[in-house]
């Protein structure tokens, strides 16, 4: 089923050609400017998104004592406490957190916490959007898909989006989507399908195709495809960069099949992935080179409009997902040339309103972890403690001062693609990267 | 160091002025020509050189209708070039085109979410006739708003409609979620013109249970995410993107502050002045959830409907101290003053210039040129509000017709097909729909007997619709207009499922019906001459393509199934579904 690569290589080694060596889409290269530098050497990129606005006080940015912010010790006076793990500190509730403080017991030492982020959004959909992308102009690609786009040209994915929210843009060709409930696995694995319905008079698969047949597709499709750029595809850029995502696409498409076998055990059909098939998919995927990168989202939500004491059990569902994910990527001997970005759309007010809830604030933190980061954990940036506002930040030491400037999603966005390797100026031109935890 | 920006009012209003599609609302400004026939150039010089006629059918097919023409309508073309713009017109009445209508204002409205179930309606009390085919429930609930712009493109009626009706269509479903009066028949196909019977203003879509039921809203948000998609899908304003900024002075745990913070403060003002009084129409909606919704019928399932529309909330804003009903500064008593309000903004004919024309050309709605905006616009003015003329524009026009770039500024090339046309396309030549028994989801929920059914393409939780380039109105929200690896995944899987099924069905004794897309041969026909004979037509169904059995693309066709018999030791049925399994992928077909 679609392997046969050898008839796409013509077009993709005339492109590798152009582009000095490097195998770059030429549709994109006409589009946009990617480039492979940034200081450091390419990385692999996962990030984890927290859906619908995590209430950074019940970690990253404690605020126990202020009294104009109404943290976790609202619901559990007694349980709540600060912990401090090299150079970090957190809000810590052993009792029903601990997987947040087993997190950083066991990881800080090479992670960084960067709080203070301004979003200067309350809606989620725009927020998520810019925290992904460090981008304010709708539909930009994320920074996973320009770091899978770019550091991923030879691999199956550039990008694989298992979380659901990821911006793709004009990258979509280097990246996909396994689905909600896995549905990758029947594409790559036709073999495994949903059953049909009662009264169809079949079942599926009708019929599995030999590889003599695929070949012969293949094939096929290929002289078509060139049949169509010559026809209507070779006239205008648009149409060119068609043809060439095209080909790409379907390049991709075959080696991801190819490579399937290393990464779809953890894709279990009509099922959504927990938090440990999640941590398996990632390192899987990644050990086999089969993507760059890769947004995860746990299955918690966030979004406490009421009864923000739900955020507890949001943060220990989180945490447990990212103990696992530390642990598939250790395991797997990744961590030096992986990062890790954890961060949410926003966080939440900071007093609660009548409803025992929190609403959307515009402020935002972040979690960055693994290869280039530096070591023995710190903290960066930070928050006031009255108004719950962005304080500025040196941006050469990461520290607050009140000479420094707002760090904002932009800085984090273009900061994460410089510490994967990809220079930043191509995607965010003009925007500082925030590299005050780059080692 | 670059720092955000924070926006003022005259800003916002500036921005909002100079936003695609919230433009110069003047149409007497504008300078279109008002030429909806097909031929034109662009700037009166020589005639554009257009595509084939059969090409140009064939995109003017899938713009509308999102299918392919049939062979006989190629071949009126093909004897009458002149041919195409009455068959745009006979498109354009189609129901095929109902269904485009929809999947375009989908993505606005994103009514259409099936990932998560918060908002989706359980089989209880009145539902419970449904408990088998609960997916009939959502699929009601959701299209339900997208049935009336569908019936107004449909019957050409003004789109203005869309917030002024006094009625709604609904189908017995719909009916029993909602307990609206219905005298229709049993079917569930069934949709009939009703009204909503429980008092409340009607303003058309504005006042549909549907939207308020998938757009919740908090106290504390107090509508203005609602007033936003208003805001959003009727002018092209949307105010979600306006930077935030920090007022640390604020305590947000207090209505009167936020109040009082929201009216008077400089920083609040600028967004929440023009978007709250939009706001404050709203309150008469209540929030409708899953479990609200199954335990106000309880156990027995007796119980009665719990209330969307509540007329006592109608000046909860004077009790939360916010802004009361307004339009961008003009008095405003009611929803009905609110959907008139709209209907004359020159914001709305712009918008709906700019959504038809970015569905249509595959943008997004903020990328339309401004003069493409006000061309079409006047378009939609010149017919009194009809929007049939704005696709039937798009469709014959020399942007989307021309073969080259020479004489037009706005080409626009080869499209992809959307997961959504490509469905439709797929099941209109071979009958094939990808059906599964949707088990996953249902009956994990504990229904038993289940027999829900999602078509693949066309859902997300279970299915490809995101996955393949289209939106799933919660996460993804912006389409993919190019090709992704995953959609060719989904392109082979649905192309060799529909190749088998149709061979089945045309070439043996499988279930299935419609015209036959291999008519011109049997499961014992393997003749080079017969096989190419048939090639040919299909050639022409699929792609468009005017060949001769003797031609380039009928021999790789042909060559295509001659190695394919030779593998399956001359079993017919066999070579045709390699044949078919790939000239339902060639891009011939999945690009327009």
């Amino acid at each position: 089923m679609l392997q046969r690569r050898s008839i796409l290589l013509g077009g993709v080694a005339a492109t590798l050609a152009a582009a000095g060596g490097r195998l770059i889409p030429s549709s994109h290269a006409s589009r946009i400017r990617p480039g492979v530098s940034g200081g450091q050497p390419a990385k692999k990129l996962v990030i984890v998104m927290a859906q619908g606005g995590w209430d950074v006080t019940f970690c990253m940015d404690p605020k126990l004592g202020a009294p104009q912010i109404e943290g976790p010790e609202v619901d559990y006076p007694d349980d709540e406490g600060l912990a401090t793990y090299g150079g970090i500190t957190i809000a810590s509730n052993p009792v029903v957190r601990p997987s947040v403080d087993a997190f950083f017991e066991r990881w800080h030492d090479r992670l960084a916490i960067i709080n203070g982020i301004r979003v200067d959004a309350i809606a989620h959909g725009v927020a998520r959007a810019r925290m992904l992308s460090g981008s304010r102009v709708n539909a930009r690609p994320d920074v996973g898909a320009i770091t899978g786009s770019v550091l991923g040209s030879q691999l199956p994915l550039g990008y694989v989006d298992a979380g659901g929210s990821g911006i793709f843009g004009p990258l979509a060709a280097s990246s996909g989507r396994i689905g909600y409930q896995s549905q990758l696995r029947m594409l790559v694995d036709r073999t495994r399908a949903y059953p049909a319905p009662d009264d169809a008079g079949f079942t599926y698969p009708q019929y599995l195709l030999s590889d003599h047949d695929i070949d012969a597709n293949e094939e096929y499709l290929a002289a078509r495809g060139a049949a169509l750029r010559n026809a209507r595809g070779g006239t205008t850029e648009h149409d060119v960069a068609m043809m060439d995502d095209w080909d790409e696409a379907r390049d991709r498409a075959s080696r991801l099949i190819e490579f399937s076998p290393q990464f779809q055990q953890s894709l279990r059909l009509g099922q959504h992935p927990d938090a440990a098939d999640l941590a398996l998919l990632t390192a899987e995927l990644l050990a086999a080179d089969a993507c760059q990168s890769v947004l995860l989202s746990g299955g918690e939500t966030f979004d406490t409009h009421q009864d923000n004491i739900e955020q507890h059990a949001a943060f220990e569902g989180l945490f447990d997902t990212l103990g696992h994910l530390a642990e598939q990527l250790d395991a797997a001997g990744l961590w030096e040339q992986t990062v890790l970005m954890v961060t949410s759309d926003f966080t939440r007010t900071p007093k609660r309103n009548e409803l025992a809830g929190k609403s959307h604030w515009p402020i935002n933190s972040a979690i960055v972890m693994g290869a280039g980061v530096k070591t023995g954990g710190g903290t960066y940036g930070g928050t006031t403690d009255d108004t719950f506002d962005a304080r500025p930040v040196d941006f050469a030491t990461g520290k607050v001062d009140d000479h420094g400037d707002v760090l904002s999603f932009e800085h984090l966005g273009a900061g994460i693609l410089q510490l994967v390797g990809v220079d930043s100026e191509d995607w965010m031109p003009g925007i500082v990267p925030f590299d005050a935890y780059h080692a | 160091m670059r720092r955000p920006l924070s926006i003022g009012f005259a800003t916002l209003l500036a921005l909002a002025a100079a936003l695609p599609g919230c433009g110069d609302p003047s149409p007497q400004d504008a300078a279109a020509d008002g030429d909806a026939d097909g031929g034109s150039d662009d700037a009166g010089g020589e005639p554009v050189a257009r595509l084939d006629p059969a090409v140009q059918l064939l995109r003017a097919s899938m713009a509308i209708r999102g299918t392919h023409p049939t062979l006989a309508e190629f071949e009126r073309v093909a004897a009458d070039p002149d041919a195409l713009e009455a068959l745009v017109d006979e498109y354009l009445q189609s129901p095929e085109f109902g269904e485009t209508v929809k999947d375009m204002w989908s993505e606005q409205l994103r009514t259409r979410q099936d990932i998560t179930k918060a908002t989706a309606l359980a089989p209880a009390g009145p539902l419970a006739p449904w408990t088998e085919r609960f997916d009939r429930i959502n699929e009601a609930v959701a299209d339900a708003p997208l049935r009336m712009i569908e019936r107004i493109f449909l019957e050409d009626r003004p789109v203005t409609e869309m917030v002024t009706s006094e009625t709604i269509l609904a189908n017995r479903v719909l009916a029993a979620a909602f307990d609206i009066p219905w005298e229709g028949g049993a079917s569930d196909d069934e949709w009939i013109e009703t009204t909503w019977g429980d008092g409340r203003p009607t303003a058309g879509l504005l006042s549909h249970s549907s939207l308020w039921h998938r757009w919740v809203t908090m106290d504390t948000n107090a509508n203005r995410t609602r007033a936003n998609l208003i805001s959003s899908t009727f002018l092209c304003v949307d105010f979600s993107s306006a930077n935030v900024p920090i007022d640390g002075n604020v305590d947000l745990s207090d209505h009167e502050a936020i109040a009082d913070a929201v009216n008077n403060d400089p920083a609040c003002v600028s967004c929440h002045e023009p978007l709250d009084p939009l706001a404050a129409h709203l309150s008469i909606f209540k929030a409708l959830y899953r479990r609200e919704y199954t335990a106000a019928f309880g156990p027995s399932g007796d119980g009665e409907h719990p209330p969307m529309f509540l007329p006592e909330r109608a000046d909860e804003w004077q009790d939360t101290g916010l802004r009361g009903p307004g339009y961008f500064g003009k008095p405003s008593e009611s929803l009905e003053d609110l959907g008139q309000h709209i209907a004359a903004d020159p914001r709305f004919a712009d918008c709906v210039a700019r959504t038809v024309y970015a569905y249509l050309a595959q943008m997004e709605r903020d990328a339309v040129p401004s003069e493409l905006v006000a061309e079409y616009r006047d378009v939609l003015i010149e017919a009194e509000y009809r929007p049939r003329a704005l696709v039937r524009r798009f469709a014959l026009s020399d942007e989307y017709q021309a073969e080259n770039d020479e004489g037009t500024s706005a080409r626009i090339g080869l499209l992809a097909a959307r997961p959504e046309q490509y469905a439709r396309t797929i099941a209109d030549l071979t009958g094939f729909r990808w059906l599964i028994r949707h088990e996953g989801v249902s009956c994990s929920a504990g229904v038993s007997g289940c027999k829900a059914i999602a078509d693949l393409s066309l859902v997300d939780r279970a299915g490809f619709r995101a996955m393949a380039g289209g939106i799933d109105s919660a996460l993804v929200t912006e389409p993919v207009y190019s090709p992704m690896p995953v959609r060719s995944l989904v392109v082979n899987a649905l192309a060799n499922e529909a190749a088998a099924f149709v061979v089945s069905r045309d070439l043996g004794q499988g279930p299935g019906e419609g015209q036959p897309l291999l008519d011109l041969v049997d499961a014992s026909e393997s003749s080079e001459a017969a096989i190419r004979a048939q090639l040919v037509p299909l050639h022409l169904r699929l792609y468009g393509e005017t060949v001769g059995p003797g031609s380039e693309a009928v021999d790789l066709s042909w060559a295509l199934f001659e190695a394919a018999l030779r593998e399956k030791s001359g079993a017919v049925q066999e070579a045709w579904i390699v044949t078919l399994s790939a000239m339902l992928q060639d891009p011939h077909l999945t690009f327009y």
